[in-house]
């Protein structure tokens, strides 16, 4: 049966195939071979000694640090999100919410290096912040905890990511028929009940969309933490490239394919739990 | 117990539309009331308004002689059936009837209870558990029934829920809704577009169209007595002739058409802007002995048939065009396409109306 919707799929396909596929398979396949110190390159022989590197020099932590850190992030990004994309969707026209949304985007027209770098004009020891607190004389000292901590670090993480939570959130209300909600209010339901017994559960799949995208690419960032985090500070990724210095492809691997295996176990079970492919049911051919 | 709505000259604007005209309305404690129209009418608008979605632009909405303007729907004593029924997708049936009264802080026994009896009520005992977007549409209807009901309502507000359901649900329901008027004793206030719904289970109604409330009375007063043309041809006399003259006569109204004068007899007299609703089931093939006055000369423009009936178009020696419905015993009798007729008018087939743009009541 030929079907021009398949033929018209397939490049795309082919593209996903061999640049988003492909890769991972060498990554997985790479992760198990043998590094050789002397020679600073790897030989395809099995081994396990990336994994039990993973173990090593603290690298575990940073794995959990990072993790952590994007949790968090994701965290602060939803709850700061959610009433972002209920003013946009509920309370807006439509003209202004148009508005709001290309807004949204502005973080991304400028690069992460420039907006990470932005927040230390603002967090640091003569930064914005410290100068209201001081001529305010809420504090004496500048505050040092501001910049080169993981304070600084998760505000220019949820900075940058913020958008990432709110379109999915839009999204997924857009799906809640206000019919729903004026029901809620009909059955005696004031603001509170209405938002935690309907709003709430009928857009947890946008709530579980918008977190993954920001915990995916807040755990996979490197800008932030060297920019604003202290000098212990590491990420994955930064972790990762370290590795690379030194050409260790397994050890650099093996990590990879852990937090990749992280990463898909949460959207297996995120799906499950909280039916994520319902958030794109709309779109059906 | 059932709550009485006042509607106290009550505008609504939506920038320069006016979807609602200084409308005033008393719909009485018990009573089964529709509002009829098509939609742009304001019929739901003013379904709103009782329901608390929506403040009036001035005016007053009373219950029991209470002013509710300003109360939120959340703390009215009444309760919607949605016209897309809105049931909620992430509960099961039971949770769903639950709903109001959970909110409300009723006990769990006694919430289960209330809502098995009232499941019971609209057929849908053993249904509680069932998951909401598996059931059919009529059984949908009945749990959105039910999460209304098992509130007990002073006031239920019924917005279009018959849309979407065939024609065989349709009667069902209807005759479901006319059976727990009944049972409950609440106010109904439906609001609807189809007139056969309508008329089969309004105690009163009231035809809206652009605001305004064209006439407000019992069923069959629309037909008696229409307000104007308009209401006339809502009401299913979709044929409305212009006489050349409508006089008074003794007791009688005199209808000159087409250079023939014809004798209503008792009709009322509506002055000057007279037009003549035509009532198409009450016209026959008069004979050659026809009383004067009481017939009229038509030729026929075509027929169709249309089950119990023969549909005849007919047109007037003045080119003005009206339906007959004969019954199909009576149809051979009638002559072909193109010949000349003479048509009875037995008594109340052309019922004196207003032109709408006569009354105060409309602004075409």
């Amino acid at each position: 049966m030929k079907s021009p919707g398949l033929l018209l799929a397939l490049p795309t396909a082919l593209i996903v195939l061999l640049l988003g596929f492909v890769p991972l398979i060498v990554i997985l396949v790479w992760s198990f071979w043998t590094w050789d110190p002397a020679t600073y390159w790897i030989r395809p022989e099995f081994s396990l000694a990336g994994y039990e590197a993973i173990l090593e020099a603290g690298r575990w932590s940073v794995i959990v640090g990072s993790l952590g850190k994007a949790f968090l992030t994701a965290a602060i990004c939803v709850v700061i999100g959610y009433p972002a994309a209920m003013a946009v969707h509920f309370l807006a026209s439509r003209r202004t919410a148009l508005l709001l949304m290309a807004l949204f985007t502005i973080p991304f027209f400028t690069s992460y290096m420039i907006r990470a770098f932005s927040w230390r004009l603002v967090l640091g020891r003569n930064g914005l912040i410290n100068g209201w607190l001081m001529d305010l004389g809420i504090v004496d000292q500048p505050l040092d905890w501001l910049l080169f901590s993981n304070f600084a670090v998760n505000v220019g993480l949820v900075a940058s990511y913020l958008p990432f939570v709110i379109f999915p959130l839009i999204l997924s209300m857009q799906r809640v028929e206000p019919s729903l909600l004026a029901a809620s209010q009909d059955l005696g339901a004031g603001f509170w009940r209405t938002f935690r017994s309907v709003l709430l559960p009928l857009t947890q799949a946008g709530i579980f969309a918008g977190f993954l995208f920001v915990f995916v690419m807040a755990a996979g960032s490197a800008t932030e933490v060297q920019m604003l985090g202290g000098a212990a500070a590491s990420m994955i990724s930064v972790m990762i490239n370290d590795v690379m210095r030194v050409v260790n492809f397994p050890l650099a691997f093996a990590i990879s394919t852990l937090v990749l295996i992280i990463l898909f176990g949460l959207i297996f079970i995120g799906n499950r739990l909280f039916k994520l492919t319902s958030l794109f049911e709309g779109f059906t051919w | 117990m059932a709550i009485s709505i006042g509607i106290d000259n009550v505008t609504r604007t939506f920038g320069t539309v006016k979807a609602l005209e200084r409308v005033g309305l008393k719909i009485e404690a018990g009573e089964f009331f529709t509002l009829l129209g098509s939609s742009g009418s304001g019929k739901s608008t003013l379904l709103k308004l009782i329901g608390g979605f929506d403040r009036p632009t001035t005016g007053r909405v009373l219950f029991d002689g209470q002013d509710v303007t300003d109360m939120p729907a959340n703390r009215r004593p009444s309760n919607t059936v949605f016209q897309d029924l809105a049931l909620f997708p992430h509960m099961s049936v039971g949770e769903n009837v639950a709903y109001g009264l959970k909110v409300k802080g009723v006990a769990a026994s006694e919430r289960k209870k209330r809502v098995e009896s009232t499941l019971a009520l609209v057929d849908l005992t053993g249904f509680a558990e069932r998951n909401v977007n598996l059931l059919s549409g009529g059984q949908r209807q009945r749990v959105a029934l039910a999460r209304a009901l098992v509130m007990e309502p002073g006031i239920l507000l019924l917005d279009e829920p018959l849309t979407g359901l065939d024609e065989r649900l349709r009667q069902q329901m209807r005759d479901e809704f006319g059976r727990l008027h009944q049972r409950t004793g609440s106010t109904f206030v439906l609001v609807t577009h189809n007139q056969d719904e309508a008329l089969s289970l309004s105690d009163r109604m009231a035809i809206m169209h652009k605001g305004r409330l064209e006439q407000v009375g019992r069923p069959a007063d629309f037909f008696a007595n229409p307000a104007n043309d308009f209401v006339a041809r809502f009401v299913g006399m979709e044929r409305v002739l212009k006489p050349e003259r409508l006089e008074r006569s003794g007791s009688d109204t005199v209808a000159v058409i087409a250079g023939e004068r014809l004798v209503l007899p008792g009709a009322r007299d509506v002055g000057e802007m007279g037009l003549l609703a035509v009532r198409p089931d009450r016209i026959s093939l008069a004979n050659v002995h026809a009383a004067p006055g009481s017939s009229l000369a038509a030729i026929v423009a075509g027929r169709q048939f249309r089950g119990r009936f023969f549909d005849f178009y007919l047109e007037l020696g003045d080119g003005q065009k009206l339906d007959a419905e004969i019954p199909i015993e009576f149809a051979d009798a009638w002559p072909e396409t193109g010949k000349p007729v003479r048509l009875e008018f037995a008594g109340g087939a052309l019922v004196p109306v207003p032109a709408s743009g006569a009354t105060a009541n409309r602004d075409t």
